[in-house]
């Protein structure tokens, strides 16, 4: 079920006037429940047996692990959900990959037969629920973590709606808690009677009014003009690849920001609360900093799940670090999809932020330079930045290795070509228009700070925007909703 | 909350309505220029004697006006040929204009079905795992109830798309190839349908893309009932008419589910007994040859003039 689609717009009013009617908190949560999983079903049928199966594994293996007294039986008890999470992946996301490298190597030592690909389809979701259900075992196993004392709590958690499908990804840690609530004259902890509040209806109708407008108008709108460049970039001039490929860095935030919006701001009306994905990356000052504004709860898992584990007992070596950030990254790049060019994604972001801990640890008195605090000094730290990111772009759009290259290079090296360019901007006025629209929208958006309170706090403001946000939405309503891209990861 | 609740249905209200207005008057707008720009084709080729007019969806744009004159006119048959084909144009859009085209007065009308354009329409966004879902679909129920809720309101039929009106609006109406005068009402990608598609690409995008379609029964088909009435209005004006099945890539054509493969051949013995016309099958004429943009469409090209000369052929054969 698409966030985009007439069917979640019906199927979320639903759930909300359920909510309001019946109040009862087992009703609520067992309510919940059956509509994330209806919600999910939705969308990918019997593959929610996946679903099923990741979330039985983990709650069982969670218990076990907080009942154990051994290490070794920790250890043992940890590695089976890693094998069973991650297999679980592995087979439905990269197996034909990893046939395909398979038999390019076969060809080279003359092996005669190729194996055949699976040709499976890919569960939706499922790069975000393993991930979530890895962070209960890990953090159960770390000992930061109680397991969750019901299974249809943890089903709760693992299958909640709002994310399912595209993330943010939640951890247990943050998420339980909201399903409880302390009653302190009886000193005990109840199930939370879902109840919506009037403030979390304010910003929560605004964020997802946020959400529908950048997939809706800015991603799904410039995503043609993008798409005609990188089918076939050879031959096009270097200030078109250019902005090719900053219509595809603001296609790619427009449609995965706008979807994070959507799922916090569906997620506030019912309660809870979700942490922010996003945190305007194109302002990012450098590449590391880029990766705490851009989808940061994937960001912060690596870190804490991965980067912290690789590098911890040897931080202080630098071999041991900038490795670790590469391989941080490779599996990052790896994780958006089962393709070279996702690899060469995260590697090249890998670069980046190991080349900047290198200089931020070997030269603090250039990296903490006054003028990088001072306006233009930001302003090109920016600039910079976003031309480096920009790039990276390409390795995630382009997936052959010959327009890639081809279209890095023409990024790089520019050829002062602009003929073409003008009249491919002159045929695509609309587009183009779009992308300058955002870009202004989004300057204002990062000065005033934190528009989304601004606006749901004054009811001319909230009725204005919402209803200007609600015309744009329905003109560029399509009949056949577009899908998110991130759904595909 | 009372207030919140109402200022948000407020500013629903407020912007469903002006949306509403808008683009009806859009869409009436839009409908009434293309017609207008089609009554002004028409009425500028009408003093033209002997004309062909080649009918039907984008198949059909791959023939070659030009090409089809100069054979005919080699086997000493003077017409002039003009592709009349339109995106997506299915009988039911295809009977909004007859009128029209008979008003032109030609001489004969080839005409170029497919299997689809008798299919109920289908989202071209599904997921390609729609096609193999062993559990009961609920998506698939909700949208036959939604197609089944018979309105007049335009927004709320099947495959309505304001995005598409408002994308028109912003850009403007352009329908007319400047290039292609004698197909003045399909619009070309000259990216996309002047280039022969991989082989490999061919394939994989045969596989992905082709999902299951659902062909009615011949008794409540209404794209047959359509096509039906327009063979009927032809008939009566005497405008002699030729149908053929259009080509199809065989990589697609594997892809088609035996059922659909034998509802389309109902429709087929439907029309043959109704209107007694032969129908000339090219379905899997050129299914190997290197000719196709996509695994249904023959490229806009020269070397694909095998397509124009076989229907050549028809013509010459039918009027002798």
């Amino acid at each position: 079920m698409l966030f985009n689609s007439i069917e979640f717009i019906i199927f979320f009013i639903v759930v909300l006037i359920i909510f309001v009617i019946f109040k009862n908190r087992y009703f609520h949560h067992l309510f919940l429940l059956g509509a994330s999983y209806f919600f999910f079903y939705w969308s990918s049928n019997y593959l929610i047996l996946l679903l099923i199966f990741s979330t039985m594994l983990d709650f069982y293996v969670g218990k076990e692990i907080w009942k154990s007294k051994s290490t070794r039986r920790k250890k043992f008890l940890l590695a089976t959900s890693l094998v069973g999470n991650l297999g679980l992946l592995g087979f439905f996301k990269y197996s034909d990959f990893a046939i395909a490298q398979f038999n390019i190597m076969g060809n080279y030592i003359n092996l005669v037969d190729d194996i055949p690909f699976l040709n499976l389809a890919l569960p939706i979701g499922i790069s975000f629920y393993t991930f979530q259900t890895i962070t209960y075992t890990v953090d159960i196993y770390r000992g930061q973590l109680k397991p969750s004392k019901s299974f249809s709590e943890f089903t709760i958690f693992v299958s909640f709606f709002p994310q399912i499908v595209a993330g943010p990804i939640l951890r247990a840690k943050d998420f339980l808690p909201q399903l409880n609530e302390k009653i302190e004259k009886l000193k005990i902890s109840k199930l939370r009677l879902i109840t919506i509040e009037k403030s979390a209806i304010r910003i929560g109708v605004t964020m997802m009014a946020l959400g529908f407008f950048k997939k809706m108008f800015f991603a799904d709108n410039i995503a043609p003009m993008v798409n005609e460049i990188f089918a076939m970039p050879i031959g096009l001039e270097s200030f078109t690849i250019i902005w090719g490929t900053i219509g595809f860095g603001i296609q790619v935030y427009g449609d995965f920001s706008g979807y994070s919006d959507i799922a916090i701001g569906a997620a506030l009306i019912l309660g809870f609360k979700i942490p922010a994905n996003f945190n305007k990356p194109f302002f990012a000052t450098s590449p590391s900093e880029f990766w705490r504004r851009w989808h940061i709860s994937l960001s912060s898992w690596v870190r804490d799940y991965l980067f912290l584990p690789l590098v911890y007992r040897k931080i202080g070596s630098d071999f041991v670090l900038i490795s670790g950030i590469l391989v941080t990254f490779l599996i990052l790049g790896l994780w958006h999809g089962a393709g070279w060019n996702f690899i060469i994604f995260g590697l090249i972001h890998g670069v980046y932020v190991a080349f900047e801990t290198f200089i931020r640890k070997r030269s603090p008195t250039f990296a903490n330079n006054i003028f990088f605090k001072t306006k233009i000094g930001r302003i090109i730290s920016i600039l910079f930045t976003q031309y480096l990111i920009f790039f990276a772009w390409i390795s995630f759009r382009v997936e052959d290795t010959d327009l890639m290259i081809y279209s890095m290079q023409k990024f790089l090296i520019w050829d002062f070509q602009i003929e073409n360019t003008i009249g491919f901007l002159r045929a695509h006025k609309f587009e183009s228009g779009l992308i300058i629209l955002f870009i202004i929208l989004h300057t204002i958006s990062f000065r005033l700070g934190n528009l989304i309170q601004r606006i749901s706090l004054n009811n001319y403001y909230l009725f204005s925007f919402l209803t200007i946000i609600l015309l744009v939405i329905f003109f560029f309503y399509d009949g056949n909703s577009e899908d998110f891209i991130y759904f595909k990861f | 909350m009372k207030k919140l609740l109402l200022l948000i249905s407020l500013s629903f209200v407020v912007s469903f309505s002006i949306f509403f207005v808008l683009i009806q008057i859009f869409h009436e707008e839009q409908k009434n220029a293309l017609i207008e720009d089609e009554k002004k084709y028409y009425s500028s080729i009408q003093k033209i004697e002997n004309k062909i007019f080649l009918v039907g969806g984008s198949q059909i744009s791959a023939l070659n006006p030009f090409f089809i004159e100069d054979f005919l006119s080699k086997n000493n048959q003077e017409f002039e040929v003009f592709n009349l084909s339109k995106m997506a144009n299915r009988p039911q859009r295809e009977i909004q204009n007859i009128d029209l085209l008979i008003s032109s007065e030609p001489e004969i009308v080839v005409y170029g079905i497919s299997a689809r354009d008798f299919s109920e329409i289908q989202s071209v966004n599904s997921p390609q795992i729609k096609t193999q879902q062993p559990l009961p679909d609920p998506s698939i129920l909700f949208k036959n109830w939604l197609k089944n809720q018979n309105t007049e309101i335009p927004i709320l039929q099947p495959g309505f798309s304001p995005k598409l009106i408002s994308l028109k609006e912003i850009r403007g109406i352009t329908i007319n190839s400047q290039d292609y005068v004698k197909a003045p009402f399909f619009r070309f990608d000259y990216n996309r349908d002047f280039n022969v598609m991989e082989d490999d690409e061919l394939k994989s995008l045969a596989i992905s893309e082709t999902k299951p379609v659902e062909i009615k029964h011949p008794s409540e088909n209404v794209e047959l009932s359509a096509l039906k009435e327009i063979l009927n209005k032809l008939d009566k004006n005497n405008i002699k008419v030729i149908l053929f099945t259009t080509p199809q890539h065989k990589y697609f054509y594997d892809q088609i589910s035996q059922s659909e493969k034998s509802s389309f051949k109902k429709i087929l013995i439907d029309i043959t007994e109704n209107s007694h016309l032969k129908i000339y099958s090219l379905t899997e004429k050129y299914s190997d040859l290197e000719i196709w943009r996509n695994p249904t469409h023959i490229v806009v090209s020269d070397s694909a003039s095998i397509f124009s000369d076989d229907i050549a052929n028809i013509i010459l054969e039918e009027l002798r």
